[in-house]
């Protein structure tokens, strides 16, 4: 499944990130990496999402999540 | 005494500010959000026998310098002779920041860490091993706490120590994979003795991942033909860029390392920060409180601005009937006018409005500091989605209310180099508090109280609509590229403190008080000459009079006579300029001691008259400072051109079309 599709509270697995090298390296780069488990923050199933990775919330918009594909937990 | 380079590097919002700030007495601003230091940022210490030049560096994630801010830190370490790092690392959020700490240590200069806000950590229940950590990576490492200026004299001293070589402190280098490693080799041999061993290194994993700083540097199609080949062998390995693959590569030793270095991992746990964001980024409530926030900023600005302001002008009309008292009777009559006439009315009418500047200013550095500016572009992303660009677009408006130069230089965050350009471009249309100058002058006159906040409001809103229509217009019209979708950190909120918000505003006020001590003062004196010469007494003959009407036809349709024109060649320096020097030519007008424009004004124009030159004046041409870092930030005259010329053809447009209806309706 796509991030995007993550409810709150709900926990997932990296699988795939499904977009422009650049795009992924800065993901890397701010802890979003393929095998990271994530927790989805706030979804609202319309505009950007909020996700944590450990300590850290992050932003992404709704189609960058849309094009992370994971795992749900 | 011996000189020595010191850079601060670390990811956006790890306290990196305050320890440039603590180590060099310095008093720059710090935000609670991306992007706060935007350019480099010097200063010095003196030391035992060492002069430490110590730059601030933008934050950034990592060195492969994706967005602007990232091509500023790193063109800078790559380019400057950098005698030590220091990296500034967010204790508690290690992961994060050692993935740029893994990439400083390939660059094989003299490194100290500083895990910084080690309380926080401690606060969390996360146990960090330093000494493992300390010595798996064969680094120097202090622990300090910035905001309680701790751990700096630590610090001090291992950045000394490493200046008189008493310790060595360069890092490891990460073992890629043997093919991988093979290929660096390979393309080591390449290089002249132009780089010692470990540059060499560095500059082949670089080229490897393309980049284009060291591609230009490097010159040689042979050479980059080679590495070509070398990368796609690779890339046809493992089946993915190779960028890609060493960038996972280094994020899974960090992996590696860290489940060995902490010691008590801590599972998530709800933050105060996030029962914070249940309200405030709540899907119902968000966008209403982001409203009354607004709306609290602006009514603060204007309303508790409106007292200081009051005093200001009295205070100035004092001094100016004091100066005139003392001065000797008929003589130096020439000398009297450009002080009283020139100097103390033109400085006066626009120092006048420091009271707003600061209130609006205090409102955004609360913002900021707060750490809710980074909420309001995750509210209004939505939106902003709708216009084409993303929530990180959003702050640099934001700030554009204030002034626009620093919203240029803010949008530097922004990764995609087309929807920057698009920011830049549009940025100007948002009404910056010089325009308020302009608007505080002309509303009073001539719209009644209940009126006026509606005016006000519709300038800004008119503002807005037109830099999302302009928007709209670039998107399609010059941009096809690919954009870069929306990826922001939220930070942890802070309580803003009263000293660090009394600062920040102070920072920036002290840039328009500077503004008028030396621009506005030097077009002060340029405009009074023009407007006294060749014949003071009247001023339709004088120079200034004499452009204004020659340029009258042109601007009749939107109703400006030549004072309006004199008065806007003034506002290309800076759109508060308008204000002073309509101050002076009333002034001259009535040689008199009447520095009352207001009622001048209602004699002369119309309501309508002036809702035209205000709309004039909030779109047309941006200030020279503008039209400047415009330049400079998209690295172009042609945009700053095109800036230019597009928005007084759109100012003339929507003024005459506004004015046309207008008179046709309300006369």
């Amino acid at each position: 499944m796509n991030l995007s599709e993550l409810k709150a509270k709900k926990r997932g697995k990296i699988l795939k990130i499904l977009d422009r090298k650049e795009v992924e390296i800065k993901l890397i780069s701010i802890g979003i990496c393929v095998d990271e488990e994530i927790m989805m923050i706030k979804n609202d199933f319309s505009g950007a999402v909020i996700v944590a990775i450990g300590d850290n919330r992050i932003v992404l918009g709704r189609d960058l999540s849309d094009k992370i594909q994971i795992e749900a937990l | 005494m011996k000189k020595f380079k010191i850079a601060l590097i670390g990811n956006p919002n790890c306290g990196k500010t305050t320890v440039f700030n603590l180590l060099t007495g310095n008093r720059s601003k710090t935000g609670n959000y991306a992007g706060v230091t935007v350019e480099t940022k010097k200063g010095y210490k003196s030391i035992d026998d060492a002069r430490l030049e110590i730059v601030d560096l933008p934050g950034v994630y990592s060195l492969n310098a994706i967005s602007e801010d990232e091509k500023v830190a790193r063109d800078y370490i790559l380019d400057e002779k950098i005698d030590i790092i220091v990296n500034i690392i967010d204790a508690s959020n290690l992961e994060k920041s050692l993935f740029l700490t893994m990439q400083l240590m390939e660059l094989g200069i003299p490194i100290v860490l500083a895990l910084n806000m080690i309380d926080i950590a401690d606060k969390r229940n996360l146990k960090i091993d330093i000494e493992f950590l300390k010595n798996i990576l064969e680094v120097e490492l202090v622990c300090i706490v910035a905001s309680k200026r701790k751990g700096m004299d630590d610090l001090l001293k291992k950045v000394l120590d490493i200046t008189k070589e008493k310790i060595r402190s360069y890092g490891i280098n990460i073992k890629f994979e043997n093919d991988i490693e093979e290929e660096i080799k390979n393309i080591q041999t390449l290089f002249s003795d132009e780089f010692n061993l470990k540059e060499k290194r560095l500059v082949a994993i670089k080229l490897l991942e393309e980049d284009v700083f060291l591609q230009k540097k490097l010159n040689s199609c042979s050479i980059l033909h080679k590495i070509k080949l070398s990368k796609d062998k690779l890339e046809k390995k493992y089946e993915e860029p190779i960028e890609l693959v060493l960038s996972k590569k280094r994020h899974q030793f960090i992996k590696k390392i860290l489940s060995k270095a902490i010691i008590k991992e801590h599972k998530y746990q709800k933050t105060t920060s996030d029962k914070i964001d249940e309200v405030l980024i709540n899907k119902f409530f968000g966008f209403p409180i982001f409203l009354i926030i607004m709306y609290l900023i602006f009514q603060m600005t204007f309303y508790l601005g409106s007292y200081p302001m009051n005093w200001i002008e009295q205070g100035f009309s004092i001094f100016s009937s004091f100066v005139s008292s003392i001065w000797p009777k008929d003589n130096y009559l020439i000398l009297k006018s450009l002080v009283i006439d020139g100097i103390i009315t033109g400085v006066g009418s626009v120092v006048v409005f420091m009271p707003n500047i600061m209130f609006l200013f205090l409102g955004i550095s609360v913002l900021e500091d707060s750490g809710y500016m980074a909420r309001a572009a995750f509210l209004l992303d939505r939106l902003m989605h709708k216009i084409g660009l993303h929530g990180k677009s959003f702050i640099p408006m934001m700030i554009g209310f204030g002034c626009t130069v620093p919203a240029i230089m803010a949008t530097r965050c922004i990764e995609s180099k087309k929807d920057r350009i698009i920011t830049i471009l549009s940025l100007p249309l948002i009404a910056c508090s010089a325009k308020l100058v302009v608007f505080t002058l002309l509303i009073p006159a001539f719209f009644e109280r209940a009126y006026q906040p509606i005016v006000l409001f519709s300038l800004y809103l008119i503002g807005i609509i037109l830099a999302i229509a302009s928007i709209k217009i670039f998107k399609i019209a010059f941009f096809k590229k690919e954009s870069f979708s929306f990826l922001m950190e939220l930070p942890t909120y802070q309580m803003p403190s009263f000293n660090k918000s009394m600062l920040h505003m102070w920072d920036r006020s002290k840039e328009y008080l500077k503004k008028a001590g030396t621009l506005i003062l030097g077009f002060s004196i340029l405009l009074w000459v023009l407007s006294y010469f060749p014949n003071k007494d009247d001023i339709s003959k004088t120079y200034i009079g004499k452009i204004g009407k020659t340029i009258e036809p042109v601007f009749k349709p939107l109703g400006f006579d030549w004072k309006i024109n004199a008065s806007l060649l003034g506002s290309l320096a800076s759109k508060e300029v308008f204000v002073s020097q309509l101050g002076i030519i009333y002034a001259i007008k009535d040689n008199k001691e009447t520095h009352v424009i207001q009622r001048r004004l209602q004699e002369d124009y119309t309501p309508i008259g002036a809702f035209s030159i205000m709309l004039f004046i909030l779109i047309s041409t941006p200030c020279l400072a503008t039209i400047a870092i415009t330049k400079k930030e998209t690295k172009s005259y042609k945009w700053a051109l095109f800036q230019i010329v597009y928005l007084t053809i759109l100012a003339y447009g929507v003024s005459f079309f506004v004015y046309r209806v207008g008179l046709f309706f309300f006369r």
